[in-house]
């Protein structure tokens, strides 16, 4: 577990989404729940562990269900995110608009999908070893581990 | 606010349900969505503030929109409990099953309903003033407060929260 960071996820001032370099993903048959969704690199320290990233879905689409890693920020700038969160006896299901902020700890793991108009989605991370995400099955079994260098070098998408 | 203690929420062994004598609480024109549940009182400790209340609710019905304001564990029985938290930007809607059990904190404020099958809960309370529960307006405002004393001298539904 790393240690958490007083971190914020704020775009820089003037940003414009339009010059985003988006990442596509999307799931195949070994997922039986609909993936769309794509990844921008904003600004990364690899060696310091920071990475800022952006995430956008497709309307009611799913990114992969995956745990979080590091300390991570987030400030939801579109649409609307759902989360859910399922342990022994209950099952957590949030749902939030545009303009929230929060946290997420290390180690939470959830399924996320968009509302009916999509979700655009700020992280603002920090992984001291780099390890940003686990990617899993719906065994919770680790698929795959995403790092600030695979998004940074655009590795995500081949090795996954 | 009550100082937080471990509680946990236990019904005694061989508790037999069907021998409870239910206090029945129903909504009103003054609110705006189903209201239909119950309470029992387990036990009561007037010296620690302790309190373990049974609830039971009719399937798919409320109780009424409240806050907890003392410490509280709480145990999923049968059925299956509801719990929504709206925040600015956020709603949180909690879905527990029987055999779940955990805390929740002084100050959380929430809708809660049954799912369809109704939902009976055990609820463990502490409060170093007596006071259990703030009943709430759609707005926030308090409409009434629920005490130790209320519960167990039987004075819900008469003068409070119905």
């Amino acid at each position: 577990m790393n240690q958490p960071q007083r971190l914020r996820a704020e775009l820089p001032e003037g940003f414009d989404m339009h010059k985003v370099e988006w990442r596509q993903f999307t799931g195949d048959d070994a997922f039986d729940y609909p993936i769309d969704y794509a990844l921008g690199v904003i600004s990364a320290d690899a060696a310091a562990g920071r990475i800022d990233f952006l995430a956008r879905w497709a309307p009611h689409a799913y990114c992969h269900y995956h745990r979080h890693l590091g300390h991570t920020a987030t400030l939801l700038v579109d649409g609307e995110q759902h989360l859910v969160e399922t342990h022994g006896h209950e099952s957590v299901h949030k749902i939030r608009q545009a303009g929230f902020r929060g946290t997420t700890p290390d180690g939470e793991t959830h399924m996320e999908f968009a509302g009916p108009h999509g979700l655009t989605i700020l992280f603002s991370v920090y992984a001291e070893d780099g390890r940003l995400f686990e990617l899993l099955d719906r065994r919770d079994q680790v698929i795959a581990v995403a790092t600030i260098d695979d998004l940074v070098q655009n590795r995500l998408g081949k090795a996954a | 606010m009550t100082e937080s203690q471990p509680l946990s929420a236990e019904l005694p062994a061989n508790f037999d349900l069907n021998i409870v004598q239910w206090v029945q609480l129903a909504g009103s024109p003054a609110f705006d969505y189903p209201i239909e549940y119950a309470f029992a009182v387990l036990s009561a400790d007037r010296a620690t503030g302790r309190l373990d209340l049974l609830t039971r609710w009719a399937p798919n019905a409320y109780c009424h929109f409240h806050r907890h304001i003392c410490n509280t564990s709480a145990l999923v029985i049968d059925g299956e409990q509801h719990v929504i938290e709206t925040r600015e930007f956020e709603t949180v809607h909690k879905i527990r099953q029987p055999g779940f059990s955990g805390p929740t904190p002084d100050g959380e404020t929430h809708m809660e309903r049954a799912g369809p099958t109704g939902c009976t809960m055990l609820f463990a309370m502490q409060a170093d003033d007596g006071r259990m529960f703030d009943v709430l307006s759609k707005d926030g405002e308090v409409l009434a407060t629920a005490t130790f004393d209320d519960f167990v001298e039987n004075r819900i539904g008469r003068s409070k929260a119905a």
